[in-house]
């Protein structure tokens, strides 16, 4: 076995690939018909078996072992909730199908609704988001469509702290802002006095801010952000991806933040399949909640509706209403938990990267020496000045020890940075065997640096030529 | 702390705290504004797993579905067969729990079968290179014109978009175009459409919302002697198993909805937007890319690739701001290809264009209706300024059966239309069923 597409095992059959088949059928012309035939292969159910299960194995996922990357809250995924998610009776609803015939899903998306906005301090949320990224500019479209209807459309700059996830500028120039940087001070937080610069220089429409930050560290000033933001007319927007250090603890709402996106596929414990899908619904305070995309569930007279009613929406950023089947996993997840449930849910992660961050402080550079939330990050910078080896070597060797790596060179404002979030699934154990590992590769450094400059090579392939894979692009398999 | 959901017992707690050096939980958190900390919240009691199931399968049962074979509704999301192994090899807890592949060693799975997903619908579309996947249908359009106009030399950015285009997509677009500014028109099919010199790319849809199979020659050959870039949108690719596909029409950019290649309707989401184009545009296109490499033994990977185009990098500068996508929906499209094959498209294909037609002949004898004569797969378009399509849904679901969409309540323009679709579980004796009732409903 080996990791090759389908299309090249059947090389040779694709290579003499029969014609197109119907050449002859009724009622299409000549000029509407396929010329060139499909070029797939022929597989029995035995050969497509063998082939996606070995793939399988060549992946690592929370399954396999620990998964300790940052700011992406790789928790344990609940078998019951994909059961669940499944069933027919939600997977075989078609969109257009009326809603008397879906009232189970509106009504689920009702309560997640109202879940999800008492926990996070939030009027509503929609669900139309697919992912985070796509929170974020739906959050932004209605801090746009709020500042033209308040008449000052000439808002049209947001600002973003240096440590933000790329995403956020990203979404801010596809929303049509300008985008400014705030730069972090030494203790973690945001320069205040930047932030005041900036707000007096500029028609400013929002600041976004990740809380705690992805450097794992709460903004202790945020409360002060927030009022010196809402005194210039700018309103505060929440980016979710960090959110698992709050839930029971704080709310977003309360912090003084008027949009909130959530990533369901982190905080939640719906999966990540591998790169979606996700969740990422939008909470807003009740001033916002007529921008929201729409339709937005209602209950009504004793039946969940689609209310399609608000003139000052934004529209629709989604086809339909969002990826429902992670929005049922999450309305799950929290009947599972219960408010208990969840708050200790946030401590265990927090509870868990502090301990991490204890045991691991001496070997590493820790940039910032304060407790830290869900997640904290380390510098191997002194590591790669003394012995040349790099973070991406720290985080090949850990391949080759069965654990999936941090997030690395992220934040950028870090160098040689590893961002760890252990989250609240993992035991004591887990963690002590990290540690354990984390400190024979701090040894192997000095003592082995070749260890770590080849690793890995316990997988099916090595460090891969990235840089080839541009200048030759070979993008599929048949091109 | 015990309790079945955390692993670590009350020893193992306090050996953590210990070490952290705290007493309390609180300590940990003093960085947090106290008079905000422990907010009320109403309470949700925590059920274990069976009171769960039990609670979600009542939630279940207040949809009220009908087996796919008694529904007629499609325009763009249809009811397909699965083979079982989609499901099972899906299922797979090395698939579905990992993250993105930022860590391609570790990753090779993932890469290799999102590899395997852009070569089929590279393929399938008759294009060079493939994303490795896009929200849904509606964003994938929003972001393929986006994209046109970051290729397009033009200095406007003016795009049309001719045919019947799905309310829903264009409901995603409009929103989107409040950021971009774009000068975007839509316009009916017409043979004798002038096209200005002055747009950067129009959009055709193959087939269109009506399920309409149209000559594109003529527009494209216009298009392509003005300079103009030409976006293809499939809503249904399981149509390119038979007809011309939009490279060979040579588009240049096409996108579309993948969602009914191995995966079920799900209210809609989640879906599978994807795009695929031409080699030469690939610093353009918005998503993640995988593409083929070699490790310092010469040994053959897969990578992530041309990164530099994506938000983690160049932030606002990014070709768009789309990081998480559907990636699991990739794999399932890429599994249910291998399952069927060449042939087993090609007959799908033929299986539903010639039900397509059954459904045409047998709507025919409906005195009331008139039938689209333009060539039509899976969905058909139907006229009428008699019958009130609502009152006949509801007449046909209290036979068992579901009607199609009420093209009328989506736009103004489509007064008196509606669109009734077959599915891979449409059966003949369903169709006569329909008519029969339809019949009934006219003659009542």
């Amino acid at each position: 076995m080996n990791n090759r597409p389908i299309f090249y095992k059947k090389e040779d059959e694709i290579k003499s690939v029969a014609p197109v088949a119907y050449a002859d059928i009724n009622g299409i012309p000549d000029e509407l018909k396929r010329e060139n035939s499909l070029r797939f292969p022929s597989l029995t159910e035995t050969e497509v078996s063998r082939h996606y299960t070995y793939l399988s194995t060549l992946n690592h996922g929370v399954d396999s072992g620990f998964y300790p990357l940052g700011s992406c809250t790789m928790k344990y995924n609940y078998k019951v909730l994909e059961k669940i998610a499944a069933a027919d009776a939600f997977q075989h609803v078609h969109p257009f199908d009326s809603i008397e015939n879906t009232q189970g899903l509106l009504e689920i998306l009702y309560k997640t609704d109202q879940y999800l906005s008492d926990i996070f301090g939030y009027e509503h949320f929609t669900f139309q988001p697919a992912a985070g990224a796509h929170g974020e500019y739906t959050g932004l479209l209605i801090i746009r469509a709020y500042h033209k209807d308040l008449g000052q459309s000439d808002r049209d700059v947001v600002l973003i702290p240096d440590s933000a996830h790329g995403t956020n500028p990203a979404s801010a120039v596809l929303a049509g802002y300008r985008v400014r940087k705030i730069p972090t001070n030494e203790e973690g937080n945001l320069k205040l006095d930047i932030l005041k610069q900036e707000l007096g220089k500029y028609n400013v429409a929002a600041l976004m801010l990740t809380n705690p930050s992805t450097l794992g560290l709460f903004e202790t000033q945020i409360l002060e952000i927030a009022d010196i933001v809402h005194d210039a007319g700018g309103l505060l927007y929440y980016d979710g991806a960090n959110a698992n250090a709050l839930m029971g603890l704080i709310r977003p709402g309360d912090m003084g933040f008027d949009v909130c996106h959530l990533n369901l596929h982190k905080t939640f414990g719906t999966p990540h399949g591998g790169g979606g899908p996700g969740s990422g619904p939008v909470g807003v305070k009740k001033l916002l909640v007529p921008f929201l995309p729409k339709p937005l569930v209602d209950f009504v007279d004793g039946q969940y509706i689609l209310d399609d009613s608000s003139k000052k929406s934004i529209g629709q950023v989604h086809g339909f209403y969002g990826n429902v089947s992670v929005v049922i996993k999450t309305f799950a997840y929290i009947l599972m938990h219960g408010t208990q449930g969840l708050k200790m849910a946030s401590e265990q992660a927090i509870i868990n990267a502090n301990y991490l961050q204890e045991k691991l402080r001496n070997l590493y550079k820790l940039p910032f020496d304060r407790r830290c939330m869900h997640e904290f990050v380390l510098s191997a910078s002194k590591v790669k000045k003394e012995f040349g080896i790099s973070v991406l070597d720290i985080a090949k060797t850990l391949i080759d020890n069965g654990i999936h790596p941090p997030t690395i060179y992220f934040p950028q404002i870090v160098s040689e940075c590893m961002m760890i979030e252990p989250t609240e699934s993992e035991s004591k154990e887990t963690l002590d065997d990290f540690v354990e590992i984390m400190t024979k590769i701090r040894d192997e450094i000095e003592q082995n640096p070749d260890l770590l400059h080849n690793a890995p090579v316990s997988r099916i392939v090595g460090r891969l030529d990235e840089a080839k894979a541009v200048k030759e692009p070979k993008l599929t398999a048949l091109n | 702390m015990q309790s079945s959901l955390f692993p670590n017992s009350n020893d193992e707690q306090s050996e953590i705290f210990k070490t952290i050096g705290v007493k309390f939980f609180s300590e940990l958190v003093q960085d947090l504004p106290k008079e905000k900390l422990n907010p009320d919240l109403n309470v949700i009691d925590a059920l274990n797993e069976k009171e769960l199931s039990q609670e979600l399968s009542c939630l279940g049962e207040k949809n009220f579905i009908l087996a796919p074979n008694r529904s007629f509704l499609g325009g763009g999301i249809y009811y397909r067969f699965i083979p079982s192994i989609v499901d099972y090899l899906t299922s797979r807890s090395e698939f579905y729990t990992a993250y993105t592949p930022y860590q391609p060693e570790m990753s090779q799975g993932t890469l290799v079968s999102i590899f395997e997903f852009q070569t089929y619908m590279a393929e399938l579309t008759g294009m060079e290179i493939s994303n490795a996947s896009l929200y849904d249908g509606a964003t994938a359009l929003a972001e393929s014109i986006i994209m046109a106009s970051r290729i397009s030399p033009k200095k406007e950015k003016k795009f049309l978009i001719v045919g019947a285009l799905a309310p829903h997509y264009r409901k995603v677009l409009d929103t989107y175009n409040e950021g971009l500014n774009y000068d975007i028109k839509y316009l009916e099919d017409d043979d004798n459409l002038e096209l200005d010199e002055e747009l950067s790319s129009i959009v055709l849809m193959y087939p269109n919302y009506f399920g309409q199979v149209l000559n594109n020659d003529k527009i494209i050959n216009q298009a392509k002697q003005k300079g103009i870039g030409i976006i293809m949108g499939v809503p249904n690719p399981l149509a390119l198993g038979l007809f011309k596909s939009p490279g060979e029409y040579g588009a240049d950019i096409v996108f579309g909805e993948a969602v009914s290649l191995g995966s079920n309707p799900s209210f809609g989401g989640p879906a599978l937007g994807f795009i695929t184009t031409k080699t030469d545009f690939v610093r353009h296109i918005p998503g993640r890319i995988v593409g083929e490499t070699i490790d310092k033994n010469d040994k053959v990977g897969y990578v992530l690739t041309f990164q530099t185009r994506e938000q983690h990098i160049r932030r606002e500068r990014a070709t768009s701001n789309i990081c998480s996508n559907q990636g699991l929906m990739a794999l399932r499209t890429t599994m249910y290809l291998s399952s069927l094959g060449k042939e087993g498209i090609e007959n799908l294909a033929k299986d539903i264009f010639e039900k397509t037609q059954i459904l045409k002949n047998k709507l025919s004898a409906i005195s009331d209706f008139v039938i689209d004569r333009n060539l039509s797969f899976q969905d058909v378009l139907i006229s009428s300024d008699l019958i009130d399509f609502n009152e006949l849904n509801r007449f046909l679901r209290e036979r068992n059966i579901q009607g199609g969409i009420v093209l009328s309540d989506q736009d103004a323009y489509w007064d008196g239309l509606y669109l009734l679709s077959v599915n891979d579980f449409t059966k003949e004796s369903d169709i006569d069923d329909l008519v029969c009732a339809i019949e009934g409903f006219i003659n009542e």
